[in-house]
């Protein structure tokens, strides 16, 4: 499997390093004709006679050569000879060329050029090579006849012959680029030849596991040798491929592994001379995958990890220094290396130690963590030498990684509270580090720690870990880390402006009032911690202090109104408390500047207001009755406030307009009642697509235009059930992208993509072959051309920064929902043939409809078989269906080529 | 226009409300319908993986076999009950989409009242529970539930990763720790597979000629025996209605199997819209027949049958 995979994209490397070669001439030889024609054109503007030179006369053989005839320059008043030709001027300097900007990423793929490449010229070797292979395996078929030594020798025989041929015609430009599909088969034979000698049983001629691997490395190292010779990044990186494959003969043994070590400090020294950037990255996935899937226990010492890894991770965490020393950081590229080591080195140690107690895990990562920690110190200074603030700053990834780690390996050895301690004390000491470094992104490191510590005992602790007596009381065991946490982040706060520390703090010590105060004291108790934050908030100026005191409120009213009307009795040493704390709150908002407070009290007033009259329409129209009429009162009020100009009533009726969708979630949306044929959950909820609508159309407010599609799509959902709301989402969503883009509404058209994003994914869970409804198939296909409905409508003008993908993105949906259709409708072998022709349709369709991504689409389809070949049918099918996977898909794919050829006129004209 | 817009809105809005009010109006406040949706969105999203493992029907057999194996050896003699149960399970079964699955159905010797389902059929019930229905609709409603969970590979689900791994020769861990990724998320949809389930497994027992109504009148059975009703003070506020659903929403959130009364109240809508569609139909309730362990469809008995 590995031999085709390597076959397919050593001459991908060769094609592309070639073209690109190709390109470059054909570019220098353009210049250069410039220039001459730029000349010419000078020569005659300037009255310049150019006369052609007369045939000059066959040589006769002659004693002596006859003199040349000379210039001789003009002297004044005396006309100078004829000559046969006029030798022009000194010919001005033509203009300086203007520097041709080097064409970005996405120049590049706007061209015809790349297209038509890959199209017309990668496609066609792609077909023929895979047309090949699916004729040797036929061949193979019946080679049933040949003994080992007699394969071994077909295979030397062929790869030879192959790679004398390529090197032969390589010589003559017209066979250049058929000399390279030439030359990689050949290579690729007589890999897969030394790799057969000893790997594959049938074919075994070499016993001895050494010399099997020997000889592969040999052949290995050959392609090494000869990659160089094209100086092609690519090239090289796949001898290397080769090579570290050669070690899957025998992984585990001592030699492969220091062989390995040699080869990874071979790639990193070539790629250290030629200054290449890729393959140090290339050079991290050969090398850690070579020893990911070792047998269980080769060599992983306990706690400390598989030596080799070690000595891969040194060998490119060294590298990487050692480069950054020479020159700085200059893309994301050079800092990605550092984590792809990092991980690469964690996941492969994770795999080699599948054996491994827990405590050796947790003891292995924080080794590694102190490992990275070390290794992130030393890029920190240099990181500050280089002056660096990027976020991909390698510095602050590479302690970002060693806290991951960290923590991972704290949440191994520890459990319940103490992990959560341990998380804590690992975010303050980052956040320590973080006030004394001048880069910020450290100090969004610790705060993702002391996150994660915070999350953990909410969402986990808080449920598992029961009372525990504390001097003398009974309290939750994660009461105590919470108020600890709660002093830190109360800490953090004070040395440095985040908000997010003071808002955590501020919710850690409501919950624990929660959990601890009796519950008639609660809404009391809150409302001290209001009053605390707002005097605290005044004396040190800290905004969101005093935003934290005017959110409890909320909570406070809540358990007020809780209390009052469904806990009777409450004690009134609570609401002597209630109102002594709002009394100092209300002491200290009077000393809030005047304009501030009356507007304050003027909208609190108003908002009480709405709070009683639906309080009274609830008791009046219960249950599912409520929400209509409270948007009739938000309706009216809204109204009233846009007549008589009175901004305060308009905003409490747009209170009630919101407390009526929530309590649409509540009270309608789970309602089962009838009347007639119409659900009781309909007749309340649709009048509210509209109000929300109209509400819009008074006060312009955005979030307005944003509910209805909720309430649209939470109603089809409850009203026609999950099998077919994927379909009503899809609809809905073409027709506020039809409004959005008839009314110019930029909302409506975002709505629209996320319902086609939701109605794509449920109708790919729904996955059409369950048969939960007769007609989900059916809904399922009407997604998919609702998919290509939408590529259809939408402009081919960009509308947005990020519109401008909407278009594509819909056809590629469309495209990825059909080919799902298709594997739950087809099965077996049959598949790749299918799929390849739902590329050959998107191909057509695209050149049809001059859609460029419908056209990728269809590449991109063929690439998926192309793979889904190699990994998938070459291991499943056997015989002569695995043959025709391949030469079908190989005809297939040059009639594709084919269509490239045949219309490039039409796609230049297009493009 | 925009007062033409705001009589129209206002006219929606009014008679929306009386319309809803000529008919008995739903009084209860939960969010189910918000932690309903959240399932779908989980559903969805773990759909994508669980595709990409799905086991073939044999596998599935195998490893319920073998699971059930370590609850019941495979030798264990069959009693009265079990002969009873499984004649009853197998007419259910008969119109299960999934037909490869062999069904298997035992009684467990225990006062429990329970039943439950492991992949490829395997259906366990429990003395206790069988001993707490009236009639043999109720046992078809039961039977036909856990039917379903099979049928719609809510208990394969559970062990997919796992078993794909094995059959990968990965290692078990890799599998277990996606299976443990799975089933956090799966905590968001895990009642509505009951729901599902319920509706199901009542169709089932309805197309084997079982009264349709039996799938609610086993909740009310057992919501008698396990669930003795505590009158709840009715809510004094909007405040305290939002806070208690909000209550509520949280607890039922994590729980594995939603609320009794509230699986009896979508049973019912089941029923009702079941009979409308089949007017005029008979169906066997069986009080006798689960009492002298003698089928339906093998003994029909007067005064056991209803008809809508």
């Amino acid at each position: 499997m590995e031999f085709f995979f390597f076959v397919a994209l050593v001459g991908l490397a060769i094609v592309a390093h070639r073209q690109r070669a190709h390109t470059h001439e054909l570019t220098e030889r353009l210049r250069d004709l410039t220039v001459r024609v730029y000349a010419a054109e000078q020569a005659l503007a300037a009255g310049h006679r150019v006369v052609a030179p007369e045939p000059v006369p066959e040589p006769t053989i002659l004693d002596e050569p006859p003199p040349l005839p000379q210039w001789v320059p003009p002297q004044e008043g005396f006309a100078p000879m004829a000559a046969l030709v006029e030798a022009p001027g000194p010919l001005p300097l033509p203009p300086a060329e203007p520097e041709t900007p080097r064409p970005n990423w996405r120049d590049r793929f706007q061209g015809e050029e790349w297209e038509a490449l890959l199209g017309g010229s990668i496609l066609n070797k792609l077909g023929a090579l895979i047309l090949v292979i699916g004729l040797a395996l036929f061949l193979r078929f019946s080679l049933d006849a040949f003994g080992p030594a007699g394969k071994i020798a077909v295979g030397v025989v062929t790869g030879g012959a192959m790679i004398l041929a390529g090197m032969w015609l390589e010589r003559q430009p017209r066979y250049q680029l058929f000399s390279i599909g030439l030359l990689s088969g050949g290579w690729a034979m007589l890999y897969f030849t030394a790799f057969a000698a000893h790997g594959i049983p049938e074919s075994r001629v070499i016993e001895s596991a050494w010399l099997g691997l020997l000889v592969l490395l040999a052949v290995g190292a050959a392609m090494v040798w000869r990659s160089l010779r094209y100086e092609s990044e690519w090239v090289t990186g796949l001898a290397f491929f080769a090579a570290f494959a050669a070690l899957q003969v025998d992984p585990s043994s001592a030699f492969a592994m220091v062989a390995s070590a040699g080869l990874a400090a071979g790639l990193l020294t070539i790629s250290a001379r030629l200054g290449w950037r890729m393959m140090p990255l290339f050079g991290i996935l050969l090398a850690y995958t070579t020893l990911a899937f070792l047998p269980p226990s080769v060599g992983f010492l306990p706690g400390i990890g598989h030596p080799i890894l070690w000595v891969y991770w040194l060998l490119f965490e060294l590298f990487d220094h050692w480069r950054s020393r020479r020159a700085p950081l200059v893309t994301p590229l050079d800092a990605v290396q550092y984590v792809l080591n990092t991980l690469a080195f964690i996941a492969a140690s994770l795999l080699t130690a599948r054996n491994a107690v827990p405590e050796h895990y947790s003891s292995f990562l924080g080794l590694s963590a102190i490992a990275f920690a070390v290794s992130a110190f030393f890029r920190r200074h240099r990181a500050v030498d280089q002056l660096e603030e990027r976020w991909w700053n390698a510095a602050g990834l590479s302690l970002a990684v060693a806290s991951a780690v960290a923590a991972a390996a704290i949440l191994l050895r520890f459990d319940r509270l103490s992990a959560t301690f341990a998380l804590f004390i690992e975010g303050q000491a980052l956040f320590v580090l973080a006030w004394r470094s001048p880069a910020p992104f450290s100090r969004w490191v610790a705060l993702a720690v002391s996150g994660l510590a915070f999350g953990k005992l909410l969402v986990v602790d808080d449920a598992a870990n029961g009372l525990v007596t504390w001097l003398g009381y009974r309290i939750k065991a994660v009461s105590p880390m919470g108020l600890l946490m709660a002093i830190g982040f109360y800490a953090n706060r004070a040395l440095m402006p985040m908000a997010v520390y003071s808002w955590g703090a501020t919710i850690l010590v409501g919950l624990v009032l929660l959990g601890e105060v009796p519950q008639a004291f609660v809404f009391a108790a809150w409302s001290v911690q209001a009053a605390v934050l707002a005097w605290v908030a005044q004396r040190v100026s800290a905004r969101d202090l005093q935003y934290q005191a005017y959110a409890l409120t909320l909570p406070v009213l809540a358990g007020l109104t809780y209390t009052m009307f469904d806990q009777p009795g409450t004690s009134w040493m609570a609401w002597a408390i209630f109102a002594a704390a709002y009394g100092f709150l209300g002491w200290l908002w009077r000393r809030l500047p005047e304009g501030r407070e009356r507007q304050f009290a003027l909208s609190g007033a108003w908002y009480f207001v709405a709070l009683g009259g639906a309080t009274l329409l609830w008791t009046l129209f219960p249950g599912t009755l409520a929400a209509p009429a409270w948007g009739l009162l938000a309706l009216m009020m809204v109204e009233a406030g846009v007549i008589v100009e009175f901004p305060e009533l308009r905003r409490a009726g747009h209170a009630v307009a919101i407390a009526a969708f929530g309590r649409l979630f509540m009270s309608n949306f789970p309602a089962l009642g009838y009347t007639g044929i119409f659900s009781h959950r309909l007749l309340t909820v649709a009048p509210f697509l509209p109000l929300y609508y109209y509400l819009w159309s008074r006060s312009r407010a955005r979030f307005y235009l944003w509910l209805p599609p909720l309430l649209a799509l939470f109603l089809m959902r409850m009203e026609v059930g999950r099998a077919h709301s994927g379909l009503g989402s899809m609809v809905a969503g073409l027709a506020l992208f039809w409004f959005g883009l008839r009314l110019t509404i930029p909302d409506l058209r975002w709505q629209a993509y996320l319902l086609a994003i939701a109605a794509f994914l449920r109708a790919w869970s729904l996955s059409f072959s369950l048969t939960e409804s007769p007609y989900r198939l059916v809904a399922g296909l009407l997604v998919v051309a609702g998919f290509f409905a939408g590529h259809r409508l939408a402009p081919r003008d960009a509308l947005g920064r990020f519109e401008q993908w909407a278009r594509p993105a819909y056809a590629v949906l469309g495209a990825a929902l059909l080919a799902a259709v298709l594997y739950n409708q087809v099965s077996g072998p049959m598949l790749t043939v299918v799929w390849s022709m739902e590329g050959v349709a998107l191909l057509v369709a695209g050149f049809v409809t001059a859609e460029r991504v419908m056209r990728f689409s269809g590449l991109g389809f063929f690439l998926f078989c192309i793979l889904k070949l190699f990994f998938y049918d070459l291991a499943s099918l056997q015989g002569l269906p695995r043959i025709a996977s391949f030469i079908v898909l190989g005809v297939l794919l040059m009639a594709a080529s084919w269509l490239y050829t045949r219309y490039r006129e039409q796609l230049k004209r297009i493009l | 226009m925009p007062r033409l817009f705001f009589f129209i809105v206002a006219a929606l809005l009014a008679g929306g409300l009386v319309a809803t009010s000529l008919a008995p109006v739903d009084r209860a406040a939960s969010f189910s319908a918000v932690l309903e949706m959240w399932g779908d969105v989980m559903r969805d999203v773990d759909a994508v993986p669980l595709q990409l493992v799905r086991v073939q029907e044999e596998t599935e057999m195998e490893f319920g076999a073998a699971l059930a194996a370590r609850i019941l050896p495979e030798n264990t003699p069959l009693s009265v009950e079990t002969r009873y149960v499984m004649q009853v399970g197998n007419q259910v079964a008969r119109g299960v989409k999934r037909t490869r699955i062999v069904y298997h159905f035992r009684v467990i010797d225990s006062p429990e009242v329970n039943a439950f389902a492991l992949p490829g059929g395997q259906i366990f019930l429990y003395r206790g529970l069988l001993n707490t229905l009236r009639d043999e609709s109720q046992l078809a409603a039961i039977l036909g539930h856990e039917i379903a969970h099979v049928d719609q590979r809510h208990c394969v689900e559970r062990f997919q990763f796992e078993l794909k791994m094995k059959e990968l020769h990965l290692p078990e861990g890799v599998g277990s720790m996606a299976d443990l990724a799975r089933r956090m998320g799966s905590i968001a949809y895990a009642p509505y597979q009951e729901y599902e389930a319920d509706a199901e497994g009542q169709l089932l027992a309805a197309q084997a000629n079982y009264d349709p109504a039996g799938g609610s009148n086993a909740m009310a059975a057992i919501i008698e025996r396990l669930e003795p009703a505590t009158a709840a003070r009715a809510p004094g506020s909007p405040l305290g209605e939002a806070a208690r659903a909000t209550a509520q929403g949280l607890s039922d959130f994590f729980r594995s199997h939603p609320r009794t009364d509230e699986r009896m109240r979508r049973l019912r809508q089941v029923e009702k819209a079941y009979i409308a569609k089949h007017p005029r139909q008979t169906y066997c309730r069986g009080a006798k027949n689960l009492a002298d362990r003698a089928p339906c469809h093998f003994q029909r008995l007067d005064g056991e049958m209803v008809t809508y």
